[in-house]
């Protein structure tokens, strides 16, 4: 090609002349000199009254996702409702376009064009593209606090004329700019402070230090929802079948029952059962206690014991019962019945010494003893712990959301 | 035919099948047409990679760019590229994201015109509806190499972009009420089409 043409800008405070690095894409820029931003095409010029300083320096380049970029401008927004701050780093690189590089709280997002946000065609809340349903997290006016660099559009005009729409779906961000003049769309994902600075060949101290969730910032864990439910739908599936089959072969037989009467002790501490046989290795035995209780309590220690082993297994048991009448309406509380259950006891032939407290009233009691009966105890742990891990992740998912979400005047969380 | 250029003498074989322009690449002076103003024939550099001289495949059918016309807009741009389709003649709209090629040639604008902005719908037909995305006055007009004829050469003129989901997309060149042109074609990212022939920006390599 012929001679090229050099593309210079003279600032209209200072006079101080700038060849800008984005030639003639470069709409507006600060003077080097004096600071002053302006309009290449317009005589638009503003003075801003407060200096930033960016963590990214002007004209430095760094690599994101792969892609050299420089560091082409710097501005400082403010949303003009809540007047909260963020700063924005325009990158450029001619083989690829532009992109940008949004930091709010330490917490960044990196943006490039998108032609294909739905609200190009017409508007929904709720704009869903490949990256998911998004949802509206933010709609603003900005104005431009500070800005240094270049930039390939008027970002002061084009800033303070234009409606915002923020849609997040994390930890992705669809933007989309909507004035009398120009529609603009951008698709964005989170980029943690560390590959900011590792891209920029910086100190991650030296990025602006990290407050709270960033509002499109993933989970610090994640697991996948669908196979969560099913494995915990399935495994519950397991539980209630093994619990059927357990019922379903459970021989559940008494081996033993008596009755006994305080009168029989005879000064003596204790009752004696006759030996009873109990038949299936390790199985579990229940042990049935009923007394004729009205207003009363009945209490016994008793000791299993194998007749061969003289192996020992000592539980107590105490169950109370009362009733009465009050304002004419009958009442009652308690049971005359209790029941002790031991698990894995061996097979052989056992015998009971009961140790007995009678009350003034009650001065007797019945005995049942039953082998392998079915029992819900393990298999409602089983169910609880199946239901722990989903509940606590879908509690923590919650919270975190909530919080994503407290900035946000479009928020569905309480 | 071979035309020369009256200051450097540089010869150009005219290759469109209706030339109105022709810059020297060399000298930038006019080396066919009249009534631009010397400014005009300066072609800034845009970090644009397509070239005079750049070729690619539309449509299974090669292209080969012969000129460009630069709209510069306050807060935008668009490059108009002039390209030898075949026998006929193709402008090609390049942003800094996206490239509309528009086959059919510069038409009168059929439809009403008022109250356009940017995000109204335009109504094209029943079946094609396309929402505009840029309304802007063209502020400074630049040209180079060779050119088929364009309407409104000293560019004041509004210009308005308007595309569809479908990939549809209008550029209409809107002067006064009886003066507005429209281009017809078709919109897609720039990193989707292959050119051979551009110019590569060695310095931005990442590899």
């Amino acid at each position: 090609m012929g001679n090229e043409v050099v593309i210079q800008h003279s600032c209209p405070k200072c006079k101080h002349v700038t060849t800008p690095k984005g030639k003639a894409l470069t709409l507006s820029l600060t003077c080097e000199k004096c600071g002053v931003y302006y309009c290449v095409h317009t005589n638009a010029n503003d003075q801003f009254l407060t200096k930033f300083i960016p963590a990214l320096a002007i004209r430095s380049r760094g690599k994101i996702k792969g892609v050299l970029y420089e560091v082409m401008g710097f501005a400082v927004k403010r949303e003009k409702k809540y007047e909260y701050q963020w700063r924005e780093y325009f990158l450029f690189n001619p083989n690829v376009g532009i992109a940008f590089l949004s930091e709010y709280d330490g917490n960044w997002n990196f943006l490039k064009p998108y032609s294909k946000h739905p609200l190009f065609v017409s508007y929904t809340a709720t704009p869903t593209i490949e990256k998911g349903k998004f949802q509206l997290y933010a709609k603003y006016h900005a104005e431009v606090l500070y800005a240094s660099g270049e930039f390939f559009t008027d970002i002061i005009g084009s800033n303070e004329s234009s409606t915002h729409y923020e849609h997040i779906c994390p930890p992705y961000i669809l933007n989309f700019e909507e004035s009398n003049s120009q529609l603009g769309a951008y698709l964005g994902e989170y980029i943690s402070p560390a590959l900011v600075a590792t891209g920029f060949n910086l100190d991650k101290k030296n990025l602006p230090p990290k407050k709270g969730l960033g509002y499109t910032q993933p989970h610090s864990f994640s697991v996948d929802e669908s196979l969560l439910l099913t494995i915990s739908v399935v495994t519950l599936l397991a539980a209630f079948f093994l619990q059927w089959i357990l019922n379903e072969t459970a021989i559940n037989k008494k081996v033993f029952e008596s009755h006994f009467v305080q009168a029989d002790l005879n000064g003596q501490k204790m009752f004696t059962t006759s030996s009873f046989q109990l038949e299936g290795d390790q199985k579990n035995v229940v042990i049935k206690v009923k007394a004729p209780l009205s207003n009363d309590w009945f209490f016994a220690e008793y000791s299993l014991i194998n007749d061969a082993t003289d192996q020992e297994y000592i539980f107590t048991n105490e169950f109370e019962y009362y009733n009465g009448t009050e304002e004419g309406e009958a009442w009652s509380e308690g049971s005359n019945m209790g029941d002790a259950f031991l698990s894995s006891i061996p097979k052989g032939k056992y015998h009971i010494n009961i140790y007995p407290e009678f009350s003034t009233s009650n001065h007797e009691f019945t005995i049942s003893i039953f082998r392998d009966t079915p029992f819900y105890s393990n298999f409602f742990v089983l169910c609880f712990l199946l239901c722990l891990f989903p509940a606590a992740f879908y509690g923590y998912r919650y919270y975190r959301e909530q919080k994503r979400w407290e900035d946000s005047e479009y928020s569905t969380y309480e | 035919m071979q035309i020369y250029c009256p200051i450097c003498g540089r010869g150009y074989a005219q290759k469109l099948k209706d030339t109105w322009l022709v810059v020297c690449d060399t000298c930038h002076h006019l080396v066919k047409g009249s009534g631009l103003e010397p400014d005009q024939l300066m072609m800034p550099d845009d970090w644009s990679n397509i070239q005079v001289g750049t070729t690619g495949l539309y449509k299974s059918q090669n292209f080969t760019i012969m000129g460009r016309i630069r709209l510069q807009m306050k807060n935008d741009f668009r490059n108009l590229w002039c390209a030898q389709y075949g026998q006929e003649i193709m402008w090609i709209g390049q942003s800094l994201e996206s490239i509309g090629f528009f086959k059919p040639p510069f038409a009168p604008y059929p439809h009403n015109f008022d109250q356009i902005r940017a995000g109204v719908n335009i109504e094209f037909s029943e079946q094609i509806k396309l929402k505009c995305e840029l309304v802007e006055k063209c502020i400074e007009i630049r040209y180079e190499g060779e050119l088929s004829p364009f309407p409104f050469p000293m560019g004041n003129f509004n210009l308005i972009q308007a595309s569809n989901a479908a990939g549809n997309t209008v550029l209409v060149f809107h002067q006064n009420e009886n003066s507005i042109q429209f281009l017809w074609g078709e919109v897609m990212l720039v990193y989707g089409v292959t050119f051979n022939n551009t110019k590569t920006w060695s310095q931005w390599e990442t590899k």
